[in-house]
């Protein structure tokens, strides 16, 4: 179990390197630079001087390496935007409002979701069954800057029930604050609807297992057979499919952060990005690798728990 | 039967869930269910809600954007202040109860306040003394220099031969600040107001060292208000400085400044009643105003949109050419097509906003492109002469690329629009370019990687006609097209050295017809504005031209 843990972890390493390397390459690659971004008339004397402070005047090859000797010293790089800042304050200062947007959605999604797809798959062909269907085809249909988008026009334009924009810190941390719920709305349909298809699809398999049918035979309560048997076998696939949607709430919340102006990673990256803030756009697509890396391990030692049939596979 | 009632208890459990989803969210759904009462502060402070919350830095030196600079100028205050006054554009005496210029005009002697920092230290000459070093030295990067290269030996110290205290910039006594310039600048007192102009405190800056200004506990205050709360990315909110010398005039308790990334959510706040004041335009005006509770305010705005030329291009080598294409321009119908109207052609480039020493610019120069264009009313046949001009054969199509600044939608349409314009006027094909964004655009503009461009802004810093024209001086850093012309040079520079109010505006004058119609650099296209919707609750709110997109809210009433 050790070994397969440390085993694991190598090969992290191993794609972390490629990741950092393909993105130098593919941000060096990007017409403009951050100095012409952000002095719209710098002359060539102060362009200079700028160049050296951010090591900008090295050749690419040189800034690589440095910038590969820092991040083995945990050292992400100074902010060229945002003077005196490095990126790892930026992800310091950021990350709490992602956290929080990205675990509310989770939460939520998984709960809502869970529950209508284990109400869909005991109910078959009912009206709820068809319900459930309608939402999953609509959440994997539609993207979710439309559905952000359309939210903020019916609830804050047409009704304005929530604020538009912005973000506060109050709040328990899954109901919020008036400016919580429409950002985690938008982020968490997709999820509710991942989860509802999958965990419908399960139970209707695992509801026609024999086991099912010989406790059904023993004569035991349709209360007990459902948690008991169709539960609990169904929601493996649930672990599965979670290391996915945290990376699809990392993805999705770049957009929303956007949309709803939340100061969390995901509107950084893309500041970053338009702007070739280069340090910051290294340093959150390597937060970002790493947090899906590691939440693809805790899923499969997870499952490793869950299913017993995979420790005597092993 | 027992089915039936698995699944009412299934149901009553996911209603169940969902209420609970909907409590959760009716917790915030209560507060927002009316945005007005949230508006309106229970203590009954004074609290103006602005856009504007996303300060990069608060280091006066460094922060370059609108929101930065923003921020800095209400919380810090230099020697003047931008204001509107009786409709006028002045820079009132602020850190500085007066000033003088001595006879030549190289000589500024400001003479300092009794008014102390936020932590009662008094400001002192020797705070300005430093941040004008500190601006100078090598190890911070401040675009301020450029502002302030005519300062005796700021040149030398630029490149390297001279140390920043060798800088003309002297105190003789503690309330006293002189600067000793190499040649005479008449419009001095207007970037003695921008923000890099302000006093910094040595023992504050050093004890942060790069932290300086990255949050509101590292830095020192001497503004109208000092920053209370700064959450990155998302708002800043400001109060009232209770230690400001003239905190009798502040009349806010506190200022809100969101950070509203997009126009919609901006006019929603707006609506909504959750925002004092926006910037305008046509698109919203109807909506806004239909409320009733808004003011239109116009504010004329020192910037424009033009299109550059680069003289290096074999078919631009002309001048005729680029009159030619100059003159085909249709500036009406590309104001009422792209912008509703809201802007004003251009058939100069000096904004009417901009005065040369009090005198509007734009009444004395009259509008070169439009007597140009009664001068010659056949644009092909000048067109056709100008390409023989460069060497072309005047009975081929000539093509021509114009870069336009990024790949969205409108940008595309507008660049079509200019295309049609151009191609059904003269033998010419027009290939458009389009670079990824912005930050492409301006990389490619500073390498002169472009034929022509399409359709950018350009802002002044300050109140004189020298801040667009210095541009297109042979060899000057800002000159993307190359445009030189030893004549111009010439013109510029006698005005530069003149200090005679009535000479420089007529050489000025002269340049702009010469970088416009006899050998144009530019193609103007249209003059901004920058108007606001303002609430009617709102009074005094300021929008000075040369408080670039924002407002001056020292003297703001909320009522």
């Amino acid at each position: 179990m050790i070994r397969y843990i440390l085993k694991r972890l190598l090969y992290m390493l191993v794609t972390l390197f490629l990741i950092i390397t393909l993105t130098f390459i593919s941000m060096k690659a990007i017409p403009g630079d951050p100095i012409a971004a952000k002095y719209d008339k710098a002359s060539p004397e102060i362009r200079a001087r700028i160049e050296a402070v951010y090591g900008l005047d090295k050749p690419k090859t040189q800034q690589y390496l440095v910038y590969l000797r820092n991040i083995l010293k945990g050292n992400l790089g100074l902010s060229i935007m945002q003077p005196g800042k490095t990126a790892n304050d930026i992800i310091a200062e950021s990350a709490p409002a992602s956290a929080r947007l990205g675990a509310a959605s989770l939460v939520w999604g998984l709960a809502i979701g869970v529950l209508c797809g284990f109400v869909a798959g005991m109910k078959r062909n009912s009206i709820w069954d068809y319900g459930v269907i309608a939402v999953v085809t609509l959440g994997v249909a539609v993207p979710n800057f439309v559905l952000a988008s359309l939210l903020q026009y019916t609830f804050t334009y047409k009704l304005p029930l929530f604020p538009p924009i912005g973000w506060e810190t109050g709040g328990s941390w899954l109901s919020g604050n008036r400016y919580v719920v429409l950002p985690v709305a938008a982020l968490a349909f997709s999820t509710v609807a991942v989860y509802a298809k999958y965990m419908r699809e399960a139970v209707i398999d695992v509801a026609d297992e024999e086991y099912v049918l010989l406790a059904r035979a023993k004569g035991l309560s349709t209360r007990k057979i459902m948690t008991k048997y169709i539960l609990r076998n169904a929601i493996l696939p649930i672990v599965t499919v979670s290391a996915q949607q945290i990376a699809m709430l990392l993805t999705g919340s770049v957009v929303i952060e956007s949309i709803f102006s939340i100061p969390g990673i995901g509107k950084y990256f893309v500041s970053s990005v338009t702007q070739r803030d280069y340090t910051v756009i290294m340093a959150v697509t390597i937060f970002y690798s790493v947090l899906y890396m590691i939440s693809m391990l805790v899923m499969d030692l997870l499952y490793y728990k869950i299913d017993p049939r995979i420790r005597v596979e092993d | 039967m027992r089915k039936r009632i698995v699944a009412m208890f299934l149901t009553v459990i996911m209603a169940g869930t969902l209420a609970a989803g909907c409590g959760g969210s009716g917790n915030g759904g209560d507060g927002g269910a009316d945005p007005q009462e949230k508006a309106q502060d229970k203590t009954g402070e004074k609290i103006l809600r602005l856009d504007g919350g996303n300060p990069e830095t608060l280091d006066s030196l460094l922060g370059t954007s609108g929101n930065s600079v923003g921020v800095i100028r209400e919380v810090m205050e230099g020697l003047g202040r931008f204001v509107k006054k009786d409709g006028q554009d002045i820079v009132e005496p602020a850190g500085a109860e007066s000033w003088e210029t001595s006879e030549d005009g190289l000589t500024w002697t400001f003479h300092l306040r009794d008014h102390n920092w936020s932590d009662g230290e008094p400001v002192t000459a020797k705070d300005y003394i430093y941040a004008f070093q500190r601006m100078f030295s090598k190890d911070v990067v401040s675009s301020g220099t450029q502002f302030f290269l005519s300062v005796e030996n700021a040149q030398d110290i630029i490149d390297g031969k001279k140390e920043p205290e060798d800088l003309g910039v002297t105190a003789p006594d503690d309330k006293t600040v002189v600067f000793s310039l190499t040649k005479p600048v008449p419009y001095f007192e207007m970037i003695i107001g921008s923000t890099v102009a302000f006093p910094q405190r040595q023992d504050v800056v050093e004890e942060y060292g790069d932290q300086y200004g990255t949050d509101k506990d590292n830095l020192v205050y001497n503004g109208p208000f000092i920053v209370e709360e700064w959450t990155p990315g998302s708002k800043v909110v400001l109060a009232k400085n209770d230690t400001y010398w003239d905190k009798d005039s502040v009349k806010l308790d506190k200022v809100e400044l969101y950070h509203i990334p997009e126009e919609t959510s901006g006019m929603t706040m707006l609506k909504n009643g959750e925002l004092d004041a926006h910037t305008a335009n046509a698109k919203w005006e109807e909506e806004i105003m239909a409320t009733g509770e808004f003011d239109l305010q116009e504010a004329p705005f020192p910037a424009g949109m033009r299109d550059i030329f680069n003289v290096d291009t074999p078919l631009l080598k002309s001048p005729k050419v680029r009159l030619a294409i100059t003159l085909a321009k249709d500036r009406e119908e590309i104001n009422d097509t792209l912008f509703d109207g809201y802007y004003e052609p251009a058939y100069g480039w000096i904004m009417p906003a901009m005065t040369c020493q009090g005198t509007n610019f734009r009444k004395e120069a009259g509008d070169p492109l439009k007597d140009a264009a009664k001068e010659h009313t056949d644009l092909e046949a000048l067109f056709k002469e100008g390409v023989k001009e460069a060497g072309l054969n005047p009975e081929e199509t000539q093509n021509l690329k114009m870069l336009l600044g990024d790949s969205s939608a409108e940008t595309q349409t507008a660049g079509e629009l200019y295309k049609n314009q151009l191609e059904s006027k003269l033998p010419i094909t027009i290939e458009l370019e389009s670079c990824t964004d912005n930050t492409d655009f301006m990389k490619r503009r500073e390498e002169g990687d472009f034929e022509m461009t399409f359709l950018h802004m350009n802002g002044a810093e300050y109140d004189d006609p020298s801040v667009f024209l210095n541009m297109y001086l042979t060899d000057a850093a800002a000159n993307e097209g190359h445009f030189s012309n030893a004549e111009y040079d010439e013109i510029i520079k006698k005005a530069e050295n003149s200090t005679d109010a009535a000479e420089r505006l007529e050489l000025f004058v002269e340049a702009e017809k010469m970088m416009l119609v006899e050998d144009p650099a530019i193609s103007p296209t249209l003059y901004w504005n920058q108007n606001f919707f303002v609430s009617k609750s709102v009074k005094n709110l300021m929008a000075p031209a040369w408080v670039p997109l924002g407002f001056e809210y020292k003297y703001a009433e909320v009522e």
